[in-house]
């Protein structure tokens, strides 16, 4: 079964980065200085288009690039060139996802490092080895933090505050 | 109070909130490499504290995200430091220790000190421990191991918790690699999984099915058509099941499977997930490159192709990015095979140029180009003028080459395109992307006629201003051939003076060639030219001075006498566009001439023309391919004495074409048999799955024919010897036989070449030496079967082997275009003509038939028989031994009568064998 995904990368707006995954054989990721070199390709792409609320996406070499970018980070999901960009999408959307939940709505570089263990664990359980995983949030969620049985619904509630107050803020900051 | 100072009062109050971002953060997780190392000591405390060590495992793992590289020992200790971690009942603290595990290198040594705790995890209560601990072993498992716990995980596969099932099915994904026999016993437990409950351990196991039934063809066929049966799969699944059946359809054309196939892609477009409705769309878009038969129209494998049009057109207007370039991105493959069909898809394209995610944009802009009717041209070319300057090179290039198909497609609109052309030449751009737009124009100025002087002048503007001096060469050069056939070449001179006062001195001498041209064919601006040349007679540079001297002298008529005769010739090869032997072969045959004789002086005749060279080349290199091709079979690659053989350069003439001429040396001396002409292609002259299989290649010589038969032994448990080719020839008037060459011994799968020499007896009616011919011939040989020391003689027949009119040609591929121009130079009057009635019974058959016995190239696609017409007019060129270019123009016709129809013309410069080759289709 070939590899849906070749990387997840998390990166700062400066292009730092914050975790990083990445799978296969490839040359392109053969070691760091590649790597490097890869995401410097996917920074500079990315911020020519500028971050709208919604998941973009671009060719980067032979590679499918989705990402998401959020305040002062940009979460990239990158997939072999012939794969079907909307299985990305639904793993893109799993992770920002399962993103927001960890750090309670408030994605900043600051609030992902705080969190940092989590994320680590999320990424380990929406992929393995390049292979989809999970695209669950729920799921994933549950899985990272070893909790038994069937997923609950989250908490609504909650969430839908968070949401809220992210909302109104970013839209307040808009303004002045 | 207003809105305004709420407004204020929360921004004061939300900033408030975010006060502690002004503080100067910290990263808990950073630290230095020795430090973070140190600190894991911890890992070895008797009392383990479960937060901090969670804590520096965290700090570990963003050391190695950061690049940090740990060496072995440190890598070691670290593993050792964490396998202590197993002690804590923290659920925590493990999770983060199989991650750190997956993490680092560890090493096949020491992978068992974790393998014992792994497995007492896997049968923990808990569904969390066991899937982890499968993942953590899926990484470290080596063969052996695998198949002590393999009933662990055949087990798991079938597990209640999704969570478990997944991770054993993918442990077998990895295992494939490393033991694949261990993942073979696990077949029903994989199957049974694919109908999970679970959406993803259906997507796993599907992907493992299809991995361990791959290689057997059957069972692949008959999983993948009964999974299309089943219902119920999850999106991600059903993406993969597609992927599969359309994987089939590719590799295996059976009409029953391919019917149940394509009814179960085509009901995946109505499918409820938008994923699979797209990987459905896809797999018709993939299938329509490799579906030839479909190839231009509406359909695959008889499929209308609608729907799945339908399905990308509605993703066009999705409101989510991903889906709109998912869309455009198919699209623009499709419209590289089938423009015509995506064309229905313009009205939705169009406002993608403006979309704010540039990369759909300029997917849609080079769709559009590809796709878009003429009215909208003036449009597509103002979008694009906006766009270069932001688009990368590679893509530059892509814009060019649409835009030249366009302006060849819809030619009333040259002025814009080219204008468009023109001024991307003046914009920043590397010298790849200049010579591209300059032959762009070149090829448009001489395809268009009316857009030949706008062309022209459009280049001429570039050379004013060019920085490339190899372009500006070549830009002169073509000015010096066009401009004397345009109303008012005067206009053009300007430029071309301009270069020999401020250019260097190649391109300064590519100017004076081509002012000499425009005088020589237009004798009312001779003394204008003359004049401009004057100023060149004193140039600095000697190989400037030189021309403009002769090119004057030669213009004012002031040579005489033998320097005159001297003086017709030399206007003869100056104004001639091509030279009469290919450069390449004068090279090569020099080089061999002053190795071999440099006191005898060379004589040019010798070097074989452009077409000759070419055709042997490409001779040689079919036969290469084939040999190759041979090679590879093999199971145990070994080098053959044909492999030596097929790599050596291609033969020019008798002295640089060693090899067949040293192979038959006993035979016949290399000065008696001449030059090698050509190759053909090897023709089997066995069946392909025949004990033994033999090709014939036929060698081409002016007075000879040597006979190679590359003959292959199949049989694993035998060995031929003293193999030899029965050969009976019925026209000893017209063909001896020199002698022969047997093979001594043909072990299991070396292909190995027996050799026949031939000689042509007369030069034929029309002494153009090309007899024809049919030979029986027969493999010849003692078989011993192992063990064998005596064996037999036995003998194995072939089909005959024939020499027809199509072996002394070559086809010749022209570029489009190029067949008219040169049918119009060769002479009328030297065409042969005939009328035949035929045996087809439709016309893309006799069209065929006719290309193949002729063994011609079709031009210009005239191959492409539109079947609902009454006739069609075939063109094909090829090169005939010797050299010779010949063209043929083949009316074809349907008459209800009479039947096939044939009308064939052929033109070359030697009458007798364009007769010759007409009357061969009898």
């Amino acid at each position: 079964m070939h590899n849906q995904v070749a990387a997840i990368v998390v990166l700062d707006s400066d292009g730092g980065r914050i975790a990083v995954k990445y799978f296969g054989e490839h040359d392109d990721f053969k070691d760091f200085a590649a790597q490097q070199k890869f995401e410097k390709q996917l920074s500079e792409k990315s911020n020519r288009l500028t971050g709208r609320n919604d998941v973009e996406i671009m060719m980067v070499g032979e590679y499918l690039a989705l990402f998401r970018s959020s305040n002062d980070v940009v979460v990239y999901l990158v997939g072999e060139g012939d794969e079907n960009e909307l299985m990305l999408l639904e793993l893109m959307n799993a992770i920002y996802q399962c993103i927001c939940t960890i750090t309670g709505n408030q994605v900043w570089r600051r609030s992902l490092l705080e969190h940092l263990d989590s994320l680590f664990l999320m990424l380990d359980e929406c992929t393995d080895g390049g292979i989809i995983f999970g695209t669950d949030p729920a799921i994933i969620t549950q899985r990272s933090n070893m909790l038994e049985g069937e997923p609950q619904e989250g908490q609504p509630f909650q969430a839908a505050l968070a949401s809220a107050r992210e909302h109104i803020s970013r839209q307040l900051f808009s303004q002045s | 109070m207003n809105a305004q100072t709420i407004r204020e009062k929360i921004t004061a109050a939300v900033k408030e909130n975010f006060k502690s971002e002004e503080k100067p953060f910290v990263n808990p997780y950073a630290g230095e490499k020795s430090t973070v190392l140190l600190e894991t000591r911890a890992f070895s405390e008797p009392h383990l504290n479960a937060k901090k060590c969670c804590h520096l495992l965290t700090k570990v793992l963003y050391l190695i995200t950061q690049g940090e590289k740990l060496s072995s020992k440190e890598t070691t200790d670290l593993f050792f430091g964490a396998t202590k971690l197993f002690q804590s009942s923290s659920e925590r603290l493990r999770r983060m220790t199989y991650l750190l595990i997956k993490s680092i290198k560890v090493s096949e040594t020491e992978v068992f000190i974790v393998t014992s705790t792994l497995t007492k995890d896997m049968s923990s209560k808990s569904d969390c421990y066991r899937a982890n601990a499968i993942r953590v072993l899926s990484r470290i498992l080596d063969p052996s191991m695998a198949a002590q716990i393999d009933r662990y995980l055949k087990n798991a596969i079938v597990d209640k918790s999704p969570f478990v099932a997944s991770a054993a099915i993918i442990c077998g994904i990895n295992l494939m690699r490393s033991a694949p026999e261990v993942v073979r016993r696990w077949v029903n437990e994989v199957t049974e999984s694919v109908s999970s409950k679970s959406p993803m351990v259906q997507f796993h196991a599907l992907g493992l099915l299809y991995e361990l039934k791959r290689n057997d063809r059957l069972a692949l066929h008959k999983v993948v058509s009964q999974l299309t049966k089943s219902f119920g799969k999850s999106p991600m699944a059903e993406c993969l099941l597609i992927r599969y059946a359309t994987q089939v359809l590719k590799a295996e054309r059976d009409s029953a499977l391919e019917h149940a196939l394509m009814d179960y892609l085509e009901s995946c477009l109505r499918h409820k997930s938008e994923m699979a409705m797209f990987e459905a769309a896809k797999a018709f878009c993939e299938l329509a490159v490799v579906d030839e038969q479909g190839s231009g129209g509406a359909t695959v494998f008889g499929y209308d192709m609608l729907p799945a049009l339908t399905v990308l057109q509605i993703f066009l207007t999705s409101p989510k990015p991903v889906v709109r370039f998912a869309s455009i991105r198919m699209l623009n493959k499709l419209a590289q095979v089938r423009p015509h069909v995506v064309s229905r898809c313009n009205v939705d394209m169009e406002p993608l140029l403006t979309d704010q995610n540039r990369n759909i944009a300029t997917l849609a802009l080079t769709t559009l180009l590809k796709t878009g009717h003429e009215s909208n041209v003036d449009r597509l070319i103002k979008q694009i003028t906006t766009f270069m300057t932001e688009i990368s090179d590679n893509f530059k290039v892509e814009v060019v080459r649409a835009v030249k198909t366009l302006c060849l497609t819809y030619p009333s609109k040259y002025k814009v395109l080219m204008a468009f052309l023109s001024s991307n030449l003046r914009e920043e751009g590397s010298a790849e992307f200049k010579k591209d737009i300059v032959d762009a124009l070149i090829l448009l100025v001489e395809q268009i006629p009316q857009a030949k002087e706008t062309g022209l002048l459009h280049l001429c503007e570039f050379i004013e201003d060019c920085e490339y001096p190899s372009l500006c060469t070549k830009i002169l050069s073509f000015l010096g051939n066009e401009t004397p056939t345009t109303s008012s070449p005067s206009k053009f001179i300007r430029f071309i003076y301009n270069r020999l006062i401020l250019e260097n001195a190649l391109v300064r001498a590519a100017g004076v060639d081509a002012l000499t041209k425009i005088a020589l064919k237009c004798p009312t601006l001779k003394k204008d030219i003359l004049t401009l040349l004057e100023s060149c007679t004193t140039d600095n540079d000697d190989e400037v001075r030189d021309r403009t001297n002769l090119y004057c002298n030669m213009l004012e008529g002031k040579m005489g006498g033998k320097d005159g005769d001297l003086l017709v010739e030399f206007n003869g090869v100056l104004m001639k566009a091509d030279l009469e032997f290919s450069l390449d072969a004068l090279c090569q045959t020099l080089e061999a001439h002053i190795a071999a004789q440099p006191e005898l002086p060379f004589d040019v005749k010798a070097v074989p023309t452009e077409e000759a060279y070419e055709s042997q080349k490409a001779a040689m290199q079919a036969i290469n391919a084939a040999k190759q091709q041979a090679q590879t079979k093999a199971k145990e690659p070994t080098k053959a004495p044909a492999a030596g053989k097929a790599e050596a350069p291609s033969p020019v003439s008798a002295p640089s074409a060693p090899d067949i001429a040293a192979k038959v040396a006993d035979l016949i001396s290399a000065e008696d048999l001449g030059a090698l002409q050509h190759s053909c292609k090897p023709k089997l002259a066995t069946e392909s799955e025949a004990e033994y299989v033999v090709q014939v290649i036929k060698h081409m010589y002016i007075n000879h024919v040597v006979l190679e038969f590359v003959t292959t032994n199949t049989l694993q448990d035998q060995v031929l010897e003293d193999v030899d080719i029965k050969f009976t020839i019925g026209d000893p008037s017209s063909w001896g036989e020199l002698g022969r060459l047997g093979i001594e011994a043909l072990p299991y799968d070396r292909p190995a070449s027996a050799y026949v020499v031939l000689q042509k007896m007369h030069e034929g009616d029309d002494g153009l030496r090309t007899l024809l011919g049919t030979f029986q011939a027969a493999l010849d040989y003692t078989v011993k079967e192992e063990g064998d020391d005596l064996g037999y003689r036995d003998t194995y027949p072939m089909e005959n082997v024939t020499i027809a009119m199509g072996d002394y040609m070559v086809p010749r591929h022209l570029r489009p275009g190029e067949f008219k121009s040169m049918w119009e130079s060769l002479q009328q009057a030297d065409e042969a003509v005939s009328k035949f009635s035929l045996n087809f019974k439709t016309l893309e058959s006799a069209a065929t038939g006719l290309t193949t016995s002729l063994n011609m190239a079709p031009c210009d696609k005239s191959d492409k028989v539109d079947t609902t017409a009454r006739g069609h007019t075939l063109l094909l060129s090829g090169t005939f031994i010797g050299g010779l270019q010949v063209l043929c123009k083949a009316l074809i016709g349907l008459d209800q009568s009479y039947g096939c129809l044939l009308k064939l013309a052929c033109r070359s410069k030697n009458p007798a064998a364009s007769q010759a080759i007409v009357h061969s289709v009898e």
